[in-house]
């Protein structure tokens, strides 16, 4: 992946549909993790990315277990979008 | 392009003496505000942005005789549209043309404070860089050398801690020696990708002669192949429309310009950081990162997860299995004793009612509440110190060598608190078999409820070996999912699969007030549940197993129970058994409420642990729990998924799918259990 851009390299490796810990991914493209976010927040921003976290509170306002679920532990989550997608296999 | 305030001239007159105009720049929280009020001291002035409500702070002040107006911009991480501070800040470095821009950024954060830098560089004005919280960055073990970053950007680079006042007149220094002398090199700006080159350029030629002044063409047309809304808007307003048109045309054709654009400056902070950030990290392993070597291991980490559960249902046993038997007794046991001296010269339906129905299906729920509240305050802990997410993390590894991954993981997961949103979580899934697919598999992900049941009757059934069915029958549901998943994935998911990238938060010690008031919530939840639908399964499961004659063997429920009597014998299980399963179809912890008003809890006043094991082999018990781990999810999940699929068809068809696994997993456990005893 020498010769292609951080940005590039990022997508390239979310193009085999995985799950990624946001440190590992850091260390794997060799930046560090606050840039890494930057790039996710500019991925977001164009539509690469989405935002999920949190998403399972609207379905369980009354629910007793809702403290369980995964999706609000206080950690961010971004899911590869269609459009994403389609530029990873580029 | 807003007009931020009357433009300044380069090296102003004012009342006859050189003003020098300099504008402050850095990302929230460089010690940029710290700067500013050393330089400017108690001669500064706060107001707002024209027609913004973001603060404006600038000050003249004198430097070596000479009268500097410093004006400081909102801290910005980048320069595109996003928000009003970051438009401020461009507008006004394009429409002032300070003479020079002082850039603070962090040391201890340097590649992301780079991305800003890069930006800038594209605008006209030269800047100087303030390499700031030096002390924090060796700390960090991050070490900068301020030569190697300047000689690579082409730009003065000056070390500092502003917090101490260390290094911040040199670097104003440093400033007015380039708004006297200019820059010492051209500085090497960020490029975009070579195959993308050619379209800015055409974009530039066609946009040229339209670029409102004082804007620079080359950035406009860089921000328009972008993707800047703001820009491209203005643009378009000021563009003939046939001109528009064919910018508009060289646009769809580059829509993923963003990479070619911001992806050249990424490339450029790896390249100027790449003699400049000499050790970056060394040595310096925190403690979430010592454990999540472990935590988030491929292989520990799964080691990690079982351990981790063995200890959640080992200490749920230990602490709430004494507690569970005390309150069976001594609370629940009692009052039934007392309602039923109470009610003895009373109607013998009443009686009935209140003993065998409320207090043999509600109160043998409740007295199981001692080993929930365990079960809960585990879980809660470990929410709280920061493991779930590594639990989320590491399981979509352990399916992804099942086979089993992509964009259906994050919904399924969601089922281990309740299967409900995870079916809506399916929304995103884009291709309608895949999300499909996903709906009907998620009821195998056992539910926060059906852990209950399962933690609840494996210590009644098997008390010796409570922790071990417990973990078996949690995995047990997941290997079926993994199966059915691996086997769906060749033919449904095959191609469809979206990565997710996770933060994992930082292990942090456990607030236990926050613990606390979650294990009090959940509880009050299920108090509520015991109090409204499992007391009126119970009530009616009571009702329909006394009418018409008021025996039990003669009831409505026994004719019913009886029919499937066949179908429960190949599980080895009698019909009060069958109908236990079937009434979970309500809510899940209607299995135990029914057991205890079926096997009379309440009226004999014995525990349902003592009367339980009696009437099970570890055939039929293994049998009974394996079903009711597969069987039907919950009436409300149910019409969720009618309401997610849009038809009832799959609805149905889930029902008669899961029914089957139930019986099929539950006479096979039987079955083979009798063959080969455990």
């Amino acid at each position: 992946m020498a010769d292609l851009n951080p940005l590039e390299a990022l997508l390239r490796r979310l193009a085999d549909g995985r799950i990624y810990n946001l440190r590992e991914l850091a260390q794997a493209l060799a930046i560090d993790e606050a840039l890494l976010e930057q790039m996710l927040q500019q991925l977001e921003a164009a539509g690469y990315l989405r935002a999920v976290a949190g998403e399972c509170q609207r379905g369980c306002a009354h629910c007793a277990y809702q403290a369980m679920c995964a999706l609000t532990q206080g950690g961010r989550i971004w899911a590869l979008t269609e459009r994403g997608r389609q530029a990873a296999k580029q | 392009m807003h007009q931020q305030g009357a433009p300044r001239p380069s090296l102003v007159q004012e009342k006859g003496e050189k003003i020098l105009s300099i504008a402050l720049a850095g990302q929230p929280n460089v010690g940029k505000s710290t700067v500013f009020n050393l330089l400017t001291g108690l001669n500064q002035h706060v107001g707002n942005w024209p027609g913004k409500t973001v603060e404006r702070r600038e000050g003249v002040f004198e430097h070596h005789g000479e009268r500097i107006h410093l004006v400081d911009l909102p801290g910005t991480y980048c320069l595109t549209a996003a928000s009003p501070e970051e438009m401020i800040a461009r507008d006004y470095i394009v429409q002032n043309r300070p003479d020079v821009v002082m850039v603070v950024i962090n040391a201890a954060s340097l590649e992301r404070n780079l991305y800003l830098v890069a930006e800038l560089l594209a605008l006209p004005s030269p800047i100087v860089i303030g390499l700031n919280m030096m002390d924090v960055a060796e700390q960090e073990g991050v070490l900068v050398d301020p030569q190697k970053l300047a000689a690579a950007i082409g730009v003065p680079v000056i070390p500092m801690v502003a917090s101490k006042n260390r290094g911040v007149h040199d670097f104003l220094d440093a400033a007015l020696k380039v708004a006297h002398e200019g820059l010492p090199q051209e500085p090497s700006r960020p490029e975009i990708r070579a195959d993308h080159r050619d379209v800015l350029k055409a974009i530039e030629a066609l946009l040229g002669e339209w670029v409102p002044a004082p804007y620079p063409a080359d950035w406009v047309a860089l921000k328009v192949l972008e993707g800047d809304t703001e820009i491209t808007a203005r643009m378009k307003a000021v563009t003939p429309p046939d001109i528009w048109a064919r910018v508009e045309s060289l646009l769809r054709q580059h829509e993923d310009a963003l990479i070619a654009v911001a992806g050249g400056r990424y490339a450029w902070i790896r390249r100027v950081t790449q003699g400049a950030l000499i050790k970056a990290h060394l040595g310096h392993v925190t403690l979430t990162q010592r454990l999540d070597a472990w935590a988030t291991h491929p292989l520990w980490g799964l080691v990690v997860l079982a351990a981790v559960l063995a200890v959640v249902f080992g200490l749920t046993y230990a602490v709430g299995g004494p507690l569970q038997s005390w309150v069976e007794r001594h609370i629940v046991g009692a009052l039934a004793k007392g309602a039923a001296r109470l009610l003895q010269n009373g109607p013998v339906w009443l009686s009935g009612l209140v003993v065998d129905g409320i207090l043999g299906g509600v109160g043998t729920l409740i007295s199981f509440l001692p080993i929930l509240a365990i079960f809960f305050a585990t879980m809660g802990f470990l929410e709280d110190v920061g493991y779930m997410a590594r639990a989320a993390y590491i399981m979509d590894r352990f399916m992804h060598a099942l086979g089993l991954h992509g964009k259906s993981f994050m919904p399924l997961f969601l089922g281990f608190g309740c299967n409900v949103p995870a079916i809506m979580g399916t929304r995103i899934i884009e291709s309608h078999p895949s999300r499909l697919l996903t709906i009907l598999l998620a009821p195998l992900v056992p539910c926060t409820a059906r852990l209950a049941v399962l933690t609840v009757l494996a210590h009644a059934l098997f008390p010796q070996k409570a922790l071990l069915v417990t973990v078996s029958l949690t995995a047990l549901p997941l290997l079926v999912l993994a199966g059915v998943g691996a086997f769906a994935q060749r033919f449904v998911f095959k191609g469809d699969q979206a990565a997710f990238i996770m933060e994992m938060p930082l292990y942090h010690q456990p607030n236990w007030r926050t613990i606390g008031i979650g294990i009090w919530q959940r509880l009050v939840a299920f108090l509520r549940k015991a109090a409204t639908v499992i007391l009126a399964v119970s009530v009616i499961i009571w009702a329909l197993s006394t009418l018409p004659y008021g025996e039990i063997e003669t009831s409505l429920l026994a004719a019913v129970g009886r029919f499937l009597e066949p179908v429960g014998a190949l599980m080895g299980l009698e019909w009060r058994q069958v109908v236990a399963i079937l009434t979970s179809f309500v809510a899940k912890e209607n299995a135990v409420a029914t057991l205890g008003v079926l096997y009379g809890a309440g009226e004999s006043a014995e525990a349902l642990s003592v009367v339980l094991p009696s009437h099970f082999t570890v055939a039929s018990g293994l049998a009974f729990l394996v079903a009711e781990m597969l069987f039907i999810p919950c009436v409300a999940t149910v019409v969720v998924i009618r309401q997610e699929t849009g038809s009832w068809k799959w609805a149905l068809g889930e029902i008669a799918f899961l029914a089957l696994l139930a019986f099929l997993g539950g006479t096979i456990t039987y079955q083979l259990v009798r063959l080969w005893p455990i």
